[in-house]
């Protein structure tokens, strides 16, 4: 799910606390604050420290003034040897190819069990909202295939499509038959989307809380970390990639459930809209001396339900006879949403 | 005359002057009305005093007429020089294609819609729901504030880190731009404290004690990157029709209602926040939804601001055409509300009806003359304002600022850092702890 | 393999900067190539501005903030603050006209400010609040001030918000050390010592916003003093407070027409070790004739108690033909004006009796003799010398002896009918909220929380009437007491299963004689 779902969630999570109302009202803006932070903390560690640190046994780094798919082929074939012949865990980076400020030169990986090949080609010039630039989609017609040693598994059904930003980490695995495992962003969620992680994490913050300002404190401290932290867990379990639930106790990536795609528009912003009108709620609920006074299921009525009714039937009658095609989300690092803030 | 027509004829005048303004690069509309402000409190009680059924209806004119074409200069009057900048904004990637008259078009339609949502969505349920929200919120707008900043700060991305080995220097050449956002953040906070609690403005004309330092955080970096860049505008063709649809409008429409909703509601957020977090929370990955998106989410934040003021019960001033017109007007009853729905709703129209051929006329003016002579013309504009309005101490305000705008611009993070300027210290006094940071820093 | 390929949209009018001289790949805003170590030139104009927003940003605004911190802020008058002065930061002397009182919301403070040009509101903030009141710096009425705030100007109101702790300034306006039963309204917005036994202590009913009712006892009266709980928490050894001799500073307000004695600080509450020693009290009268210089003696009054010989008349029957005539004259007090501080005037009484009205003059030597003093609506009886003063009769007081009080019942106050009592068993539960006229005995005084209770018998029963201060005037109520023989006027109500009669609002009841 999108940071700032998840940020939302951990706000609306923190808002179940009646201290963090309290603390509101008297002018302590604490609990939202570590609420949201600590929902949108988990990808944070991922994407702007762990992946830095993160090494690579094969770095492909195709020439932006002239890209080769031969050269990209002949790494990932070299990667997948090495993880077969060593016998060992490779991590293959694939590098992006940047041509402006707003241009990358977008390039595929697919692997071919049956022929045992990997086959890369370079497609169009995309700009940072991935949207190729016209008359560049045949720039490279060339097709690269290198033949690979062992037979590569996708269990997860992210395409192997590098363009904006940074592009992807592979990690290749050997299995028992002697095939390879391919995990995507091996580094993500490795250890960080865990609820364990979060629960100590809460702990040692609480330990500092309780330290400066005593037991109450200390304890509800956790309580917002720990929930809002295994809220982003919990919701990333609903995509595809899964996460390590129980680091350190569990080593690998529990898979998730497939219910949707981190970026798929309507799920992130029901994530965001429900927790703005639960968030609502619980404000509603802690005010002291309301003259308006409404219950939950008019609040639902007026804030999701009828909007949404009206937005869904407007859609249709806009869209009557049309074929609409909306791009769907992709679980690939999603900068584009960073370009739009930009400025 | 009758009150009909002294209102048709006083927005239609507000809407006109504005739209033309409104193609001069660097020039925000609430300089306009502040001098006008001046004027009209001068002639309070006098012979030539102007009646509020003149000037409310001519100031809604001017906010939507502005809102609406101030388009034409954001997307045509700029062209980026990848040399000196890390980041093409969607409007300026139309202008690099060639396209630059169908994305303002664009962002006009979406001023259209916004409208229409305004006057036809939000006015009818404001009256019966803001004032439900209002008291919901009482006593929690601070941390609401404090939010909005920690994920302003916590989403923004790294540029760099994409090549090479891992370790220190990955992580250094990533973090080099997030941490120039958190200095232009920090920076533009420290600013804010200085004007917020003893601004070096005169107190005569406090009113616009923080108008100095706006200009030197975006207008004047804007026009001296353009003066120094070295990127010249690509030949550009008008196009007969747009490639929307219905699908398009209704999604930016709630994209940027969204953005624009939130911040003509929420104090201290401005639009380019509103539009962060919506854009955000909507995740609409078409551009031309992003753009018209834009103009919808402009349009709502500017007016919709202003149209709060007058909305029955609820007694709230939000933007700085709201807080300008207060000190000469307290709006009383529904009367005063119809008053500016109307005047929204012709001047909307009549906006978007000039949006072409101004449009055009400016394409042909940039194809005539060089964009950067128009940039100096108008940063001479806007120095000779901020001069005579403010003197010389507003000029140093707007120099320092000038500063710390140029940071996010030229070491790759992002302009909305530079509402740190009233964000960090409005949110630190709404905490209640604003005097505490004064009082270290020997302000206060 | 490479093939040709077109500039991108927008590229081929990009500067030859953003690629890397010695690769050729593009590289953007960076000055070091990432893929072949090289270093990139940017343009002087580039550079020259990257340093100055470096510069500026953090040297500029490094000088920015001294001139801030070392502005002087400029003191402005009310009367010359204008709409373009929104936001700006003043500073203003001058008086607080009232009490800072604390928002129940918000925990934040407010006071009237005004410095003889004009009045505005100031805010304070929680925290600048719980500050002022461990330095002890709230504001009380009438002291003086001088702070540096925020102005906020809108077309209907404007205020201030108090900008520093520090930098406000107070000067207490002096306290006068006053006995009970002189406080009355007109001293109104000021500042009294007062000292007496504490009788009781009433606090508000849990969940009412109602305050503190402390009952407050002297030699000359007793007086209700109001606090709320922040006041409260603040009052020093409180368990120790019911029944102790207490010094304290109130403030002297007006609320529902009726004198309202409040005590804004618990700061301002001193518990003495025992009763307080006999001061001098200054009456309004005395505070005033102290500025009052004479350059002459007074002259003596050997007249004490003794009237000569004069005709009693109505104010009217003084005409300017009685010039020199010693008169005495009977008449309703309309106005009272005692001397301005520091000059030579005399008190001025205007006396009325229907439509004609007579200014009776006496100086503050024979002032200090009255015993009740002229309050407006008392019926008072003066003997002086009939004077001519611009072709009007006015009366020249000698003698405060000779200014006495004959009832001070104002005229228009309502008298009980006494022919309309009914008797105490004939009134019922039926009758609940029905107005009923009773008289009686009076047994003896219970305290309320806010008045009194006496039972009152007749021959037929007894029944509680209930008198609140807060609508019935001070000087019913201190005409009742045990014993006395009263008539009163009031609604019929029960209270734990029993009927009382709570008397009406104004003069409900009166001693029969």
């Amino acid at each position: 799910m999108k940071g700032f779902s998840h940020f939302m969630s951990g706000v609306a999570v923190a808002s179940f606390g009646p201290w963090a109302i309290d603390a509101a009202l008297n002018g302590n803006p604490l609990f939202f604050v570590l609420g949201g932070a600590c929902g949108i903390l988990p990808d944070t560690l991922d994407f702007k420290f762990y992946r830095f640190f993160y090494n690579h046994d094969v770095y492909v780094e195709p020439d932006p003034k002239s890209p080769d798919p031969q050269y990209v082929a002949d790494e990932v074939a070299r990667a997948i040897a090495l993880a077969v012949d060593e016998k060992r865990y490779v991590n293959l980076k694939l590098s992006s190819v940047r041509l402006g400020a707003d241009f990358w030169q977008q390039y595929s990986v697919t692997f071919d069990n049956e022929k045992l090949e990997v086959a890369v080609k370079f497609g169009p010039v995309v700009n940072t909202g991935q949207v190729p630039v016209e008359g560049t989609a045949n720039r490279y017609p060339t097709v690269a295939r290198a033949k690979i040693k062992a037979k590569v598994i996708q269990t997860y059904d992210a395409a192997l499509k590098v363009d904006i930003f940074d592009g992807p980490t592979v990690g290749l695995k050997p299995l028992e038959n002697g095939d390879l495992d391919l995990e995507f962003l091996p580094w993500h969620r490795e250890w960080s989307h865990s609820l364990t992680v979060g629960a100590m994490l809460g702990a040692l913050v609480g330990a500092g809380v309780w330290l400066a300002a005593g037991w109450t404190p200390a304890w509800q401290s956790f309580v917002t970390i720990a929930a809002c932290y295994g809220v982003h867990v919990v919701e990333d379990q609903l995509g595809h990639m899964g996460s390590n639930i129980f680091y350190p106790l569990t080593k690998l990536r529990t898979p998730g459930l497939h219910w949707m795609h981190s970026g798929d528009g309507l799920p992130n912003f029901l994530t965001v809209w429900i927790s703005c009108l639960l968030i609502f709620w619980n404000l509603y609920r802690g005010q002291p001396a309301m003259t308006y006074h409404f219950g939950f299921v008019h609040l639902m009525m007026v804030g999701l339900v009828l909007p949404g009714l009206a937005f869904g039937a407007l859609r249709w009658l806009l869209n009557r006879g049309a074929k609409v095609v909306v791009a769907k989300g992709d679980d690939a690092d999603d900068e584009w949403n960073d370009s739009k803030a930009a400025g | 005359m009758s009150a009909f027509w002294i209102v048709l004829l006083s927005v239609t005048a507000g809407t006109v002057i504005s739209s033309v303004l409104a193609c001069l690069p660097g020039l925000h509309i609430y300089n306009v009305m502040g001098a006008l402000v001046l004027g009209i409190l001068a002639l309070e009680g006098s012979v030539h005093a102007i009646p509020a059924d003149v000037y409310l209806p001519a100031f809604t004119g001017m906010v939507v007429g502005w809102s609406m074409l101030n388009t034409i200069p954001a997307v045509l009057l700029g062209t980026p020089d990848e040399s000196a900048m890390f980041t093409v904004l969607p409007g300026q990637k139309y202008l690099m294609a060639g396209r630059g008259f169908e994305g303002t078009m664009i962002t006009a339609v979406g001023g259209l819609a916004g409208a229409f949502f305004l006057v036809c969505v939000m006015a009818p349920l404001a009256p019966r729901y803001l004032p439900v929200s209002q008291q919901v919120l009482k006593g929690h707008m601070h941390w609401v504030l404090w939010v909005i900043i920690t994920f302003m700060l916590m989403s923004e991305w790294p540029k760099g880190g994409n090549r090479g080995k891992a370790g220190w220097a990955k992580f250094y050449d990533a973090w080099k731009t997030l941490l120039a956002g958190l200095a232009t953040f920090i920076l533009a906070g420290l600013l804010g404290f200085i004007l917020l609690t003893r601004s070096p403005v005169n107190h005569e004309v406090a009113f616009q004690n923080i108008m100095p330092a706006f200009v030197g955080l975006f207008a004047i970096p804007w026009c001296l990157l353009n003066m120094i860049s070295a990127a010249n505008v690509p030949p550009q063709k008008t196009a007969k029709s747009l490639a929307i649809n219905g699908d398009v409008i209704l999604r930016s429409v709630w994209s940027g209602g969204l953005g624009g909703g939130i911040a003509a509601y929420f104090p201290v957020v401005t639009g380019g926040v509103g539009g962060m977090l919506a854009g955000h929370a909507t995740a609409q990955r078409d551009e031309r939804i992003f753009i018209m998106g834009q103009g919808v989410s402009k349009f709502i934040y500017y007016v919709g601001a202003f149209m709060l003021m007058f909305v029955p019960g609820l007694n709230l001033t939000r933007g700085g055409g709201a807080w300008m017109v207060k000190a000469l007007y307290t709006p009383m009853g529904v009367a005063d509300y119809y008053l500016v729905l109307g005047s929204i709703a012709i001047a909307a129209g009549l906006s978007y009806l000039m949006m072409e051929p101004l449009t055009k006329l400016t394409l042909k003016f940039i194809d005539r003359f060089n964009y950067r002579h128009v940039s100096t013309f108008a940063l001479a504009i806007i120095l000779v304002m901020v001069y005579a309005v403010t003197g010389w101490v507003g000029m140093f305000i707007a120099t320092v600022a000038t500063g710390i705008g140029l940071l996010p611009v030229l070491f790759g993070s992002r302009r909305l850092n530079c509402l740190g300027i009233l964000l960090l210290p409005i949110a630190c006094n709404m905490s209640g702890f604003g005097e505490t940071i004064t009082g270290w820093l020997g302000l206060t | 393999m490479t093939v040709n390929k077109e500039a991108l949209p927008g590229h081929e009018t990009q500067s030859s900067e953003m690629n890397c001289p010695s690769c050729g790949r593009f590289v953007g805003a960076v000055t070091k190539c990432p893929y072949c170590g090289g270093k990139v030139e940017k343009r002087m104009s580039l550079v020259a501005i990257r340093w100055a927003a470096v510069l500026l940003a953090t040297v500029g605004l490094f000088l920015l903030f001294l001139m801030a911190k070392h502005r002087n802020i400029p003191v402005v008058k009310l009367g010359d603050v204008k709409p373009t002065m929104n936001f700006a930061q003043i500073r203003v002397e001058g008086v607080a006209e009232t009490d800072a009182r604390t928002f129940r919301s918000g925990g934040g403070m407010g006071f009237n400010f005004s410095d003889g040009t004009g009045t505005i509101m100031v805010f304070i903030s929680q925290k600048q609040a719980q500050d002022m009141v461990e330095r002890n710096l709230v504001p009380k009425a009438g002291d003086q001030v001088s702070f540096a705030g925020g102005l906020n100007i809108s077309d209907d109101r404007s205020s201030m918000r108090l900008l520093s702790v520090d930098e406000f300034q107070v000067v207490r306006a002096p306290a006068a050390a006053m006995r009970l039963a002189d406080l009355t309204t007109e001293l109104k917005g000021s500042s009294v010592t007062v000292e007496g036994k504490v009788m009781d202590l009433f606090p508000p009913p849990a969940n009412s916003k109602r305050p503190y009712a402390l009952k407050l006892q002297d030699d000359s009266g007793e007086q209700t003093v109001n606090f709320w709980q922040a006041e409260y928490d603040q009052i020093a050894n409180k368990d120790v407070l019911v029944g102790a001799y207490v010094r304290a500073r109130l403030s002297v307000a007006e609320y529902q027409d009726k004198l309202q004695l409040k005590l804004v600080s618990g700061l301002d509450l001193e518990i003495l070790d025992g009763p307080p020693a006999a001061a001098t009290y200054a009456s309004p009268a005395q505070k005033a004739a102290a500025t009052f210089r004479q350059t002459a003696p007074a002259p003596r009054d050997f007249s004490r108690g003794r009237s000569v010989a004069s005709t009693s008349l109505s104010v009217s029957a003084v005409t300017a033909a009685m010039k020199g005539q010693t008169v005495r004259v009977r008449g309703r007090v309309d106005s009272v004006r005692p001397p301005k501080e520091g000059t030579k005037q005399p008190f001025a009484v205007v006396l009325s009796d229907g439509g004609a009205k007579l200014r009776a003059t006496y100086w503050s030597n024979a002032d200090a003799v009255i015993a009740v003093k002229p309050t407006p609506g008392a019926l008072f009886e003066m003997e002086g010398v009939v004077d001519v003063y611009q072709d009007r009769p006015q009366l020249q007081v000698e003698s405060g002896y000779k200014v006495k009080l004959v009832d001070d019942t104002p005229a228009s106050a309502p008298a009980v009918d006494v022919s309309q009592a009914v008797s105490v068993s004939s009134i019922t539960a039926a009758e609940l909220g029905q107005t009923r006229t009773v008289r009686g005995t009076l047994g003896a005084p219970r305290a309320l929380r806010g008045g009194v209770t006496y039972a009152l018998t007749d021959d037929t029963g007894t029944i509680d009437l209930v008198l609140w201060e807060s609508i019935i005037p001070a000087e019913v109520l201190d005409a009742l007491g045990e014993g006395a023989q009263v008539a009163a006027t009031g609604e019929v109500k029960e209270y734990e299963g029993k009927l009382q009669i709570t008397a009406a609002a104004g003069h409900s009841a009166m001693v029969i004689p």
